[in-house]
């Protein structure tokens, strides 16, 4: 059910805001059609992904997250069986696996957006070295993404399986996360209201656009599968 | 010594008393302002009635605030709206006896027990950080709107008043005793407390908790939700209260620390105190304040919310405006200044009256009435585009409104409502919400903002930016400039 995930146990900003721009970018005119193929890789985004897709138990060619594409799934059988699909975390162990599986799924015309960790996030809680990344990835390997040029190698193994890449953005910018630590400074030396004012341009240059994107802990990627 | 108000103090006015212009005019108008705003939020409605709801159904719509927004969910809120729409509803039951008042109050009590999850909490409770649930102080404030509602039934025999009963005590008992109840601290806290290190304790998220307490002790007659968890944790939030000069950390002169007199802090953490003063948050701590007062006699808690409104009132300006936060040294940022919230702080005032406050915030009412558009809605705010300070914005995009100033929030129209509700006269005429468009800015971005009774729809330069189809839990369209958190 929509809703359902405790305040106190949400998971990083980055990835719930990747999450909710994720449904705009997927969603049909017609709302109530609204079932993209789900693959989720890590635990902890699941329960975000279904407070987000409440029908994900419903039958069709919807997955429910958490796990891999399975071969044998009606997803995976029917090619160009759905009109959207969100990828969330590709690990290193399985990404082109599953990319070729989406890539079967997703019909001409459709999108694909993927929610993929950086380099940067390995600095930061549950997905830095000190958290253990292979938790945050079940055991299945660190996210690919993470890796240096992990995302530039995404990007063309997208382009190469017949997705064209409509947009990148970078989410929890480095100018974003360095504003947050400045004005946590702020506040301790007395200045809250300046603190406050850098926590607002913080937001503000919280996603940013194509090469900047880079320098962020997670990528969001919209793509669309190329008409032939 | 706290004075009883005598019936020519200043404006004082009781609750539910109309409004001191002249009075049958203010009435009527007042009346019409209500109409047109329940007309509003019947167009806010999201959610079909039904069994195996897998999304909740209530009052939805986009979400701006001072701390983050939530433009991309718009499915329904169960969340501290509640209080506010429940109450205002049964003030116009009780000032015009028309059941559909009563029904209305109902149904959105129905939303919060259909919306009532196994272990208590309250579906997509969590308002700017929606979706979630286990929000504070939203589940509190629903609480006390589903209280208010089942001593309103059980008071005129009407039948069913237990389920609203039980289903705000379950979560009472399981959510604000079970989870935030911290036993070492005796307070209230903002988070499970075996899970929060340091300790979190906000004023006025645990002022709402005591107001549901309150209520829960008068409607099943029991006096410890009172004497075990609301008073100890009144006592926390008045230990959070500036009582003299400023307090360690400012670096104002004392005049400037006086001005801060009667402030309630917003929050601390552990040992630190977060010395930021935000005056709706304080008006938000009056009325449990005073239930206090009213349950012990003991005037400490009185002078405690009188001298928090005093505080309000000091910063109040000419055009009605006050400050969204006042810093140590009494530094005020009004960037931006509520508009739909200030029935909050007006409403405080209201209980404030018998007690003898003085303040003059006739100015801060007519800004309140200002602020309602065509479409029955009230604007958030103004100057959330200098949040940040002035910048180097073109000169037209600056006089423009942000599109978070011109949204209207089930969230905050609420407290609008609620406030004018309690003021209208005994006959609502009926109540129209009419096409509202308006230009308006978003970062830098110079945009039109159109909403109807089904649609809020946002373009640029020709092209829709953001389209949200009223029901819909996400809007079809949200170009990156919505994601904004």
């Amino acid at each position: 059910m929509t809703g359902t995930r405790p305040v106190a146990a949400l998971a990083p900003l980055e990835y719930r805001y990747g999450l909710d721009a994720a449904m705009s970018l997927l969603a049909p005119d017609d709302a109530s059609a609204f079932q993209p193929l789900v693959l989720c890789n890590v635990p902890a985004l699941a329960d975000e992904v279904r407070q987000r897709l409440p029908h994900a138990t419903a039958p069709g060619p919807l997955l429910a997250a958490p796990g891999r594409v399975a071969r044998s799934t009606e997803a995976a059988r029917g090619a160009g069986a759905v009109r959207a699909a969100l990828w969330i975390e590709p690990l290193a162990a399985t990404w082109e696996a599953d990319l070729k599986t989406l890539a079967g799924s997703v019909q001409p015309g459709g999108r694909l957006v993927v929610i993929a960790s950086q380099p940067l996030a390995l600095l930061l809680g549950a997905r830095s070295r000190r958290g253990n990344p292979r938790s945050w990835g079940q055991g299945a390997g660190l996210p690919a993404g993470a890796r240096i040029g992990g995302i530039s190698v995404l990007l063309r193994r997208l382009a190469s399986a017949g997705f064209r890449l409509e947009a990148r953005y970078g989410l929890h910018s480095a100018p974003a996360i360095a504003a947050n630590l400045l004005d946590r400074g702020l506040e301790r030396w007395g200045r809250p209201d300046l603190g406050d004012r850098l926590h607002f341009w913080a937001r503000l240059h919280y996603c940013v656009p194509g090469l900047m994107a880079g320098m962020s802990t997670v990528a969001l990627v919209v793509a669309n599968k190329v008409v032939r | 010594m706290i004075v009883p108000a005598s019936p020519k103090a200043g404006v004082a006015r009781r609750q539910g008393q109309a409004l001191p212009l002249a009075s049958s005019q203010a009435g009527a108008t007042v009346a019409a302002s209500v109409a047109r705003l329940d007309a509003w939020l019947e167009t806010m409605r999201t959610g079909a009635a039904g069994a195996a709801q897998a999304e909740p159904r209530g009052y939805g719509g986009p979400v701006a605030h001072w701390w983050q927004q939530s433009l991309l969910y718009t499915g329904a809120g169960l969340d501290w709206r509640y209080e506010g729409i429940i109450t205002g509803y049964l003030h116009l039951w009780k000032r015009t006896q028309d059941a559909r008042w009563l029904t209305k109050a109902r149904r959105a009590g129905d939303d919060l027990v259909s919306g009532q999850l196994e272990n208590g909490n309250f579906t997509g409770s969590a308002f700017e950080i929606n979706p979630a649930t286990a929000g504070t102080p939203h589940e509190a404030a629903c609480d006390a709107g589903l209280l208010q509602l089942a001593m309103e039934l059980r008071r005129t025999g009407h039948s069913g008043w237990e389920s609203y009963a039980s289903c705000a005590e379950r979560n009472l008992r399981s959510f604000y005793i079970g989870q935030l109840w911290n036993p070492e601290d005796l307070m209230i806290g903002d988070h499970p407390w075996r899970q929060s290190v340091p300790v979190t304790f906000v004023p006025n998220k645990a002022a709402t908790a005591c107001e549901a307490l309150f209520l829960m002790a008068e409607l099943s007659g029991e006096s410890r939700w009172v004497e075990e968890y609301a008073l100890p944790t009144l006592r926390r939030i008045q230990e959070h209260q500036v009582r003299g000069r400023e307090p360690a950390g400012g670096r104002g002169r004392s005049s400037r620390g006086e001005r801060l007199r009667g402030a309630i802090a917003q929050n601390s953490i552990g040992t630190r105190r977060i010395n930021k003063y935000f005056p709706l948050y304080n008006a938000r701590c009056i009325p449990a304040l005073l239930q206090g007062y009213r349950w012990t006699g003991d005037e400490g808690y009185a002078e405690s919310a009188l001298g928090a409104m005093e505080f309000v009132a000091r910063f109040a300006q000419a055009d009605g405006s006050l400050p969204t936060v006042v810093y140590p040294g009494a530094r005020a940022s009004t960037s931006p200044s509520w508009v739909a919230p200030l029935g909050d702080i007006l409403r405080a005032a209201d209980e404030l009256a018998p007690l003898g406050l003085s303040a003059d915030l006739s100015a801060t009412e007519a800004r309140l009435l200002g602020g309602q558009d065509e479409s029955g809605g009230f604007q958030t705010a103004r100057g959330f585009a200098d949040q940040v300070g002035r910048g180097r914005t073109a000169s037209r995009a600056q006089a423009l409104p942000d599109v978070r100033d011109v949204l209207h929030v089930a969230g905050w129209c609420d407290k609008a409502f609620r406030y004018l509700a309690s003021h209208a006269g005994s006959q609502i005429p009926a109540g129209l919400s009419a096409p509202f468009e308006t230009d308006c800015t978003l970062r830098g971005r110079t945009m039109h903002l159109v909403e109807t009774p089904d649609l809020l729809e946002i373009a640029s330069q020709g092209a829709v930016c953001y389209r949200w189809v009223k029901g819909e839990p996400w809007p079809q369209i949200a170009s990156p400039e919505f994601w904004l958190r």
